[in-house]
C-alpha cells in the first residue's frame, strides 16, 4: 500500500495521476450520472463512496471528481436543460469525495482537491464548471478549518485540464507550457502540497495553470 | 428613476432590508417568498417607505413557481429592472459536522441557493435585457473564508459567487450586469445561528472593527440598491462585501 490515495472519478483525463504520484487509486464511477435524477444520482454516489475504506490509513488523499465527459461550451441561459441537474450532482459528488478523503487520511496528513477550472476570464460558457469550482474552494476552506484540530491540511490545486477555451481571450498566460500537463505541472503542485514543505499551508488554492489565473 | 425589482426571501433580514431601501427610492418591489402574511407585511413597509410593495408567492426551487412570479411582475408593471436572489435554506443557520452530512441533505441548500439563482437568471433574462437590468445574488463571507460548521451553506454560497462571475461575462454583452453581495447584518437567520452556536457571536464581534453588527435596512439595503441602480452601471462580476470590515479576506 502506498502512502497516497487518489480518489477520483472515472474521467480518462485523471488516469495518469495515480501513477505520477506513486499512489493507490480508488475510482468513483460517474459515467452516466450526468443525466440521472437527483435521488438516483445521490444514491449511486453514496454506494460508490461506501466502497472507500476510510480507515484513516493514508498520509495523503487527492480527490478529483471530474465529469467523465466535458459538457459542450454554452451560456447558462442557453444550455440544454439536462446540464443544470448534472451541476447539482457534481456538488454532491465533490462533497462526498471530501468526506471520504478526510475519513481516509490519518492525523497529520494532507488532503488535496484537484479541480478543473476555467480561469475567471474564461468563465463565460463555463458557468457550471465555475460554479462547482468556486463551491469546492469554499468547501476546502471549511474542511481545512474543521480538520486542523488533528493537523490535517486541506488544500486545492486548480488546473485548466480539458477546459482550454477557444479562442483564448487576451492576454495569453505567461508560461508557454499552458495549459500544463497532469503528470508534470499538476502532479508537481500536488506533491508540494502533500509534502512537509507545505506543512504551514492549509485552506489554500494553488493555481497550477501556467499563470492563467492571476 | 423609478424601477421595478423582485427580491426573493424578503420576508425578513437582509431581503427585507433591501426591499425597504428600494422602497425609500420610490421603486416598486415584488417580495417573492412562500409566506404571504410575512410577505405582505414587508410589502406594506415598502409602501410606508415611499415605494410600492407587492407580494408574490414563489418557491425559488421550482421552475414553474419562478416563472409565475416573474411573469406576474412583468404583466402588472410592464417591465423588470432587477432581481435580487436572497432566499437561503432554512438549514443555513444549523451547525453541522462536515463528516455527518448525508449527501441527500444537500438538496435543499443547492435547490434554494444555486438552482434559484439559475432559474431567475434564465427566466428573468429577457426582461432584464430590455431594461439593461441587473441580477444580484446573495452570497456570504462563508464562501470567502469557509466556516467549519456550516460547510453545506458555505459550499452553495461559493457556488453563487462562481455563478455571478460567469453570468457577468455571459450576460454583459446583452447589457445585463450580475453581482453578488456578502452581507453581515442582524437577521432572524443570524440570531438563530447565534442561539445554535453561541461562540459564533463572540467570534464575529471580536473581529468587527466597527464594533457593531450591521443593520439590514440602514447598512445593507442601500448597498444592494446601489448595485441595482444606474450608479453601478459599470460594476459587474463583483462581490460586494458589506460587513463592516469583519471578513479579513476581501
Amino acid at each position: 500500500m502506498n502512502d497516497v490515495l487518489v480518489l477520483c472519478s472515472d474521467a480518462p483525463a485523471l488516469a495518469p495521476l495515480a501513477g505520477a504520484l506513486d499512489a493507490d487509486v480508488a475510482v468513483i464511477g460517474l459515467s452516466g450520472i450526468a443525466t440521472a435524477k437527483w435521488d438516483d444520482g445521490v444514491a449511486r454516489l453514496e454506494t460508490e463512496f461506501a466502497r472507500v475504506a476510510g480507515n484513516a490509513s493514508y498520509g495523503a488523499v487527492v480527490a478529483a471528481m471530474w465529469p467523465t465527459v466535458v459538457a459542450t461550451r454554452a451560456t447558462l441561459t442557453d444550455a440544454a436543460e439536462h446540464v443544470w441537474p448534472a451541476g447539482e450532482l457534481a456538488l454532491a459528488a465533490w462533497y462526498g469525495a471530501l468526506q471520504a478523503a478526510v475519513r481516509s487520511v490519518r492525523d497529520g496528513g494532507a488532503v488535496v482537491a484537484l479541480i478543473e477550472r476555467p480561469g475567471p476570464i474564461d468563465a463565460g460558457g463555463r458557468a457550471i464548471e465555475t460554479m462547482v469550482c468556486d463551491a469546492i474552494e469554499a468547501l476546502v476552506r471549511c474542511v481545512a478549518r474543521a480538520e486542523g484540530g488533528r493537523n490535517v491540511r486541506v488544500n486545492c490545486v486548480s488546473t485548466v485540464g480539458r477546459l482550454v477555451p477557444e479562442p483564448l481571450i487576451a492576454p495569453a498566460p505567461p508560461l508557454s507550457s499552458y495549459p500544463g500537463e497532469m503528470v508534470t505541472e499538476v502532479a508537481g503542485a500536488i506533491r508540494m502540497l502533500v509534502s512537509s514543505d507545505a506543512s504551514g499551508c492549509t485552506g489554500q488554492v494553488v493555481n497550477a495553470d501556467c499563470g492563467r489565473v492571476m | 428613476m423609478s424601477r421595478v425589482v423582485l427580491i426573493t426571501g424578503a420576508t425578513g433580514g437582509v431581503g427585507r432590508g433591501a426591499a425597504i431601501a428600494c422602497g425609500e427610492a420610490g421603486w416598486t418591489v415584488y417580495i417573492a417568498a412562500r409566506r404571504a402574511t410575512e410577505g405582505n407585511a414587508v410589502a406594506a413597509e415598502v409602501d410606508t417607505a415611499g415605494g410600492r410593495g407587492r407580494f408574490v408567492e414563489c418557491d425559488v426551487t421550482d421552475e414553474e413557481s419562478v416563472r409565475r412570479a416573474v411573469q406576474l411582475a412583468v404583466d402588472v408593471e410592464g417591465e423588470l429592472h432587477g432581481v435580487v436572489h436572497n432566499s437561503t435554506s432554512g438549514r443555513s443557520a444549523v451547525p453541522v459536522d462536515f463528516r455527518d452530512v448525508a449527501l441527500a441533505d444537500l438538496a435543499e441548500h443547492i435547490g434554494v441557493s444555486a438552482r434559484g439563482a439559475y432559474l431567475f437568471a434564465r427566466i428573468a433574462l429577457p426582461y432584464l435585457v430590455k431594461t439593461s437590468g441587473s441580477l444580484v445574488l446573495m452570497t456570504s463571507e462563508a464562501a470567502i473564508e469557509g466556516k467549519p460548521r456550516q460547510a453545506p451553506y458555505a459550499m452553495v454560497k461559493g457556488a453563487q459567487r462562481g455563478l455571478a462571475r460567469a453570468l457577468a461575462r455571459e450576460l454583459g454583452p446583452l447589457g445585463v450586469r450580475v453581482n453578488a453581495v456578502a452581507p453581515l447584518a442582524t437577521s432572524p437567520a443570524l440570531e438563530r445561528a447565534f442561539e445554535l452556536d453561541p461562540p459564533m457571536k463572540a467570534r464575529l464581534f471580536g473581529r468587527q472593527p466597527l464594533r457593531r453588527m450591521g443593520d439590514a435596512v440602514r447598512d445593507v439595503g442601500p448597498a444592494i440598491r446601489f448595485l441595482l441602480s444606474d450608479d453601478a452601471r459599470y460594476v459587474n462580476g463583483h462581490t460586494l462585501v458589506i460587513d463592516g470590515g469583519s471578513c479579513p479576506l476581501t
